[in-house]
């Protein structure tokens, strides 16, 4: 890694620790009196659509296909990772460290799913991929109202409770920054040209079975963690919460967001993960608000909200310092402008308020 | 399985397919033409049905026969399939197909809060539509119903295939996906067409509303989202943007699932959905679609 | 640039509702953190807000004698009918209580409008925080178990007193001390059904149960394991889901079988759909449900729901005061389509909330939960008494149809027995 990057990594993360404090601020101080579990809730809700979203964007955005069962990717994971903390739970682990098995298992399992998923599934592509995506999931969705362990049927409830917003956010942050370094990885990169051109792909000698198989299990992973968050959060789930309706909330988010920019899938998750949240006092006009908001936001910016553009710290404060040169002047005020007002939007997206 | 049971079951399955074939048509046209999946088409068929729901008793009280409330139901229909795509398809043409999909999902969940609102939540009868006896069909009653709605589907197909490769119309409908910018240069107006397959789609909608309620004499504002995958599923099975594609992969997954649901009605879904995935597989598009090689 | 500004003025758009979700939501916990002092001011300002809806469930008092009632129900939607009917309910019994003598009062939070959670476990969660917020003494909600269950979990950790109104797994009640219900538990009513079966003399029962679902899963458990004990062989077992709406082939199973008794406890929805394709399928026994069934539209089927039975918490052909006057009032005020029972379960509800603040003796948590355990009360559900885990042992309205109409055909006791 280049001595510049590592720079921007640590000022990013620094700002990333900065929105920590000013979170767990908000929080410990009770600023807000009695909401503040509500707003905590509503920010760990954000927290594990976050990973969820951004999982799915590695495939809609990086990998240029649709996938319209990503539910069922973050199924599997909340049901392993349930039964694995339940397993586990009092055998002398520490909550924290019972909550990293538990996701990790919840992962794993997503990723194996991914794996038995993609192989076939990625043979299609495009609406016929998206529509062989749907089938898996309501495939797995049918299996696991069938299976006892997962309750057959009935809510399995009694989950422990581990996800707590701290945790969360740091969980988050840690998923998203390995997706993001995915992305710009070399790996992620011959991705992105199987995308822009699969045959001229094939013919530089890349493996293009390979590398869509393997984008899309670390999709799963990351949805499967995502989902042991949920689990571990909700405490009980039955297997039609997570049905094609989920599938498709979180493609719209990804798709809100912006395709292929995780700036997009953080801010578009938390948009919309506490939009219904916002819209509480329309009362029954709520859904209705809901869905009008999405088709304006299609219509007047229908490649997402930030395209594929991704914030950088670094960048900003390079823009901030005056080092941006001379002909980009102009330019760099604009992208202050807009740098500033996305900033406060990545905060308050994040504290979900 | 006795031979009743078999022979009562097919005819179930047919009736079930049937249905499934003629909601199938319509989401085969419209992506047919204009490569869009519209999610929202299994709310028209909502709209339709609670459309008949509310001018059957009106048809039965000056003396005509109910199924005539069809025409009113087609009218209705094709008014918010066309202002659904002019307010909030059309804009979103040309930014591609992600977007057009979000889209057409957003529009399926307003349509089901809009009706939920206008018509109320509770779920509602629709009276009688066809008085139709049943005939004795190897020793199992056979409903006339089931014959109607496979004849009414049949013909659907017909028209429309003959619509498609006789009009004039229709000539602009299967060029305009060919290549856009091509059929612009001869002289098509793309949007009038778009605008015309989306009438159609859901003047189909409408037909299919009244077999379904035939059938299933009930109205829910959610009652669309579900029929609506089973439908696209089908249409996705016999080939889609394929016309006869439709009407065979709906018959064909009305069949499998009433057969499954005999012996193993808790995974019948599954099954369904498996049989799709290993038809694709096989086929990568559909029973009766043609494998096009793509053009470096 | 034309896009960099639309970005611009998007990003700032979705600040704005971010700051205005926020700030909303800072004066709402403002008002409610300022401890129960305030609380009396409090009840003043969500009234003036929601004073066109909440009309005269506006709280008078502005002392500890108001119950402070948040309420959970699916006001949208695939099972909004059920909000419906809740938000009737709750609207009738507050103004009902508010407007008589009753020495406590109910105040029914976020402006007399209940919370919605779309029967979204996710939304329900946060419907329940949100309530949290504005300090209540009890909540009430949800209908249907795993909307309740993530809730019941939370509610215990919180201390907080939670009244399933619909919530029938039997796991809810026991997430804590503070939790009780005011409906069946499945394996209540599954057993009652059993026993009804039995006393009818029919032997040989098939059911068709929705298997994604915990009300039908419970119901159908609890039916197999009671009949053994009354004599009753399950010829035929056959699932189908909460969304389907084919039934024929589950239907020609039942005749194919020999059945002469279907049990199909499922959600209204559904049940004239499946009476319909049982009945052309030609089965002529008797069809039973549970209290799921209550508000099932039978127009143009009447004949078909002949010889159909259902169990619930009461019949709307009952002359006892409670129900007759729930009944007339709820249907002057709202017609006949959300009265279900739903309904009855959340207007109960919120008359158990002042009986419980009256055996408690005040209206904050502690007592209520006090007032509540174990308490016996009276209502549209009948007379009956909560038990340790704060599940209710109340007596059973076996209804069935006439020429589409419902009519009450007797009431089983809890102990089985007839009256």
């Amino acid at each position: 890694m280049k001595k510049s990057d590592k720079v921007s990594y640590l000022i990013n993360f620094l700002g990333i620790f900065m929105i920590f404090l000013l979170l767990m601020a908000v929080f410990e101080s009770k600023i807000f009196g009695s909401s503040t579990q509500y707003f905590k809730g509503i920010c760990t809700t954000a927290c594990y659509t976050i990973i969820m979203v951004a999982s799915l964007n590695l495939v809609v955005g990086c990998m240029g296909e649709f996938s319209l069962g990503h539910a069922g990717f973050v199924s599997v994971g909340a049901y392993a990772s349930a039964i694995v903390s339940n397993a586990l739970a009092g055998k002398g682990l520490p909550d924290i460290g019972l909550f990293l098995v538990a996701l990790l298992a919840g992962g794993i399992a997503a990723g194996l799913a991914g794996l038995a998923v993609g192989v076939p599934a990625l043979r299609l592509r495009g609406d016929y991929l998206a529509i062989v995506t749907v089938a898996f999931a309501e495939i797995i969705r049918v299996c696991f109202c069938n299976f006892a362990i997962t309750g057959g049927g009935k809510t399995m409830s009694g989950i422990l409770k581990l996800s707590n917003f701290y945790w969360c956010f740091w969980i988050m942050v840690v998923c998203v920054t390995i997706m993001y370094m995915f992305v710009r990885s070399r790996f992620g990169r011959t991705v992105k040209a199987i995308r822009e051109d699969y045959i001229a792909a094939a013919a530089s000698g890349i493996n293009v079975t390979y590398y869509k198989v393997m984008t899309f299990v670390v999709s799963a992973f990351f949805a499967g963690i995502g989902g042991g968050i949920y689990a571990h959060y909700m405490t009980a789930m039955i297997p039609t919460n997570f049905n094609f309706m989920y599938s498709a909330e979180l493609l719209s988010e990804v798709i809100i967001g912006g395709i292929g920019s995780l700036t997009g899938s953080v801010i578009g998750a938390a948009f919309l993960s506490s939009l219904p949240e916002m819209m509480r006092q329309f009362s029954q006009y709520r859904m209705l608000a809901y869905s009008v908001v999405l088709v304006l936001v299609m219509i007047f910016k229908p490649a997402g909200i930030f395209g594929d553009w991704e914030f950088s710290l670094t960048r900003l404060l390079k823009r901030l310092t005056g080092r941006g040169g001379r002909g980009a002047a102009q330019d760099a005020v604009q992208g202050t402008v807009r740098a500033n007002v996305q900033d406060e939007a990545h905060e308050k997206g994040k504290a979900g308020v | 399985m006795t031979f009743s049971l078999f022979i009562q079951s097919l005819i179930n399955g047919l009736n079930q397919g049937a249905i499934y074939a003629l909601i199938a048509l319509g989401y085969t046209m419209v992506y047919g033409i204009i490569r869009m999946i519209n999610f929202a088409h299994g709310d028209f068929i909502m709209i339709g049905s609670y459309t008949l729901f509310y001018t059957i008793p009106l048809m039965i009280n000056v003396g005509m026969p109910a199924w005539l409330a069809v025409f009113i139901s087609i009218v209705v229909c094709s008014a918010v399939g066309v202002l659904v795509e002019v307010i909030a398809y059309k804009p979103v043409r040309k930014a591609g197909a992600m977007s057009a999909l979000i889209t057409a999902m957003a529009m399926s969940l307003f349509l089901e809060n809009l009706a939920m609102l206008l018509f109320g939540a509770k779920p509602h009868n629709v009276q009688k539509i066809f008085s139709l006896p049943s005939v004795n069909f190897l020793g199992v009653p056979l409903p006339l119903n089931v014959i109607l709605t496979i004849v009414i589907g049949v013909v659907m197909m017909l028209g429309l295939q003959l619509f498609i490769k006789k009009t004039k119309m229709g000539k602009a409908m299967r060029a305009v996906p060919q290549d856009r910018d091509a059929s612009i240069l001869a002289g098509i107006n793309v949007n009038r067409v778009i605008t015309y397959t989306f009438a159609i789609g859901s003047a189909l909608a409408a037909v299919a509303a009244l077999m379904y309620c035939a059938k299933y004499p009930r109205v829910t504002n959610d009652m669309g989202s579900m029929m609506g995958i089973k439908a696209f599923i089908a249409a996705v099975l016999g080939g889609i943007g394929i016309i006869p594609g439709a009407m065979l992969g709906g018959v064909l997954v009305g069949l499998i699932e009433i057969f499954v649901k005999l012996f193993a009605p808790g995974w019948y879904e599954a099954i369904t959905y498996a049989t799709l995935i290993v038809i694709l597989l096989v086929k990568p598009s559909g029973i009766l679609g043609k494998n096009v090689g793509e053009k470096v | 640039m034309k896009k960099r500004m639309l970005s611009v003025a998007l990003s700032a758009a979705m600040v704005a509702t971010l700051l205005a979700g926020c700030g909303s939501s800072a004066q709402q916990s403002a008002a409610g953190g300022a401890a129960t002092a305030a609380a009396g001011s409090t009840a003043a300002e969500t009234t003036a807000a929601g004073g066109a809806a909440g009309g005269s469930t506006a709280a008078p008092a502005s002392d500890d004698k108001t119950v402070r009632v948040g309420v959970i129900c699916s006001l949208t939607g695939g099972s909004a009918i059920y909000g419906e009917g809740a938000q009737n309910a709750i609207t009738m019994a507050a103004e009902e209580i508010n407007a008589s003598d009753s020495e406590y009062k109910v105040e029914i939070l976020n402006g007399g409008k209940g919370v919605d959670d779309a029967s979204d476990a996710k939304q329900a969660i946060n419907a329940y925080n949100s309530l949290m917020a504005e300090d209540p003494s009890a909540i009430i909600g949800c209908f249907f178990s795993s909307v309740t269950l993530p809730i019941a979990e939370q509610a215990s950790k919180d201390n907080m007193l939670l009244l399933a109104t619909g919530a029938t797994n039997k796991d809810v009640t026991l997430k804590g001390g503070t939790i009780f219900r005011d409906c069946f538990i499945d394996p209540y009513q599954g057993k009652m059904a059993a026993s009804f079966a039995k006393e009818k003399g029919w032997t040989k029962a098939a059911i068709i149960y929705a298997k994604d679902d915990d009300y039908s899963n419970g119901l159908k458990d609890a039916f197999v394991e009671n009949a053994e004990a009354n004599g009753i062989e399950v010829v035929y077992t056959g699932e189908c889901t909460t969304k389907d709406t084919d039934f024929t082939a589950q239907a020609s199973q039942v005749v194919a079988n020999g059945a002469d008794f279907l049990f199909y406890p499922c959600f209204l929805d559904t049940v004239p759909l499946l009476v319909g394709a049982a009945r052309d399928a030609g089965f002529d026994g008797a069809i039973m449900g549970g209290d799921g069934w209550d508000g099932a539209d039978t127009s143009g089927l009447e004949d078909s729901f002949a010889n159909c039975y259902f169990t619930n918490h009461y019949s709307s052909e009952d002359t006892a005061p409670a129900v007759a006057n729930f009944v007339s009032k709820y249907t002057k005020a709202y017609g006949e389509d959300s009265l279900n029972a739903c309904a009855a379960l959340y207007y109960d509800a919120i008359y158990m909330m002042v009986e419980a603040a009256k055996n408690g003796g005040g209206a904050d948590t502690a007592s209520l939960v006090k007032g509540m355990t174990e308490m016996t009360f009276t209502g549209v559900g009948g007379t009956f008494t909560l038990d340790g885990n704060g599940d209710p042992e109340k007596s059973v309205a076996i209804n069935t149809y006439d020429n589409g109409k419902v009519k009450w055909l007797m009431t089983l006791s809890p102990s089985g027995e007839q009256s």
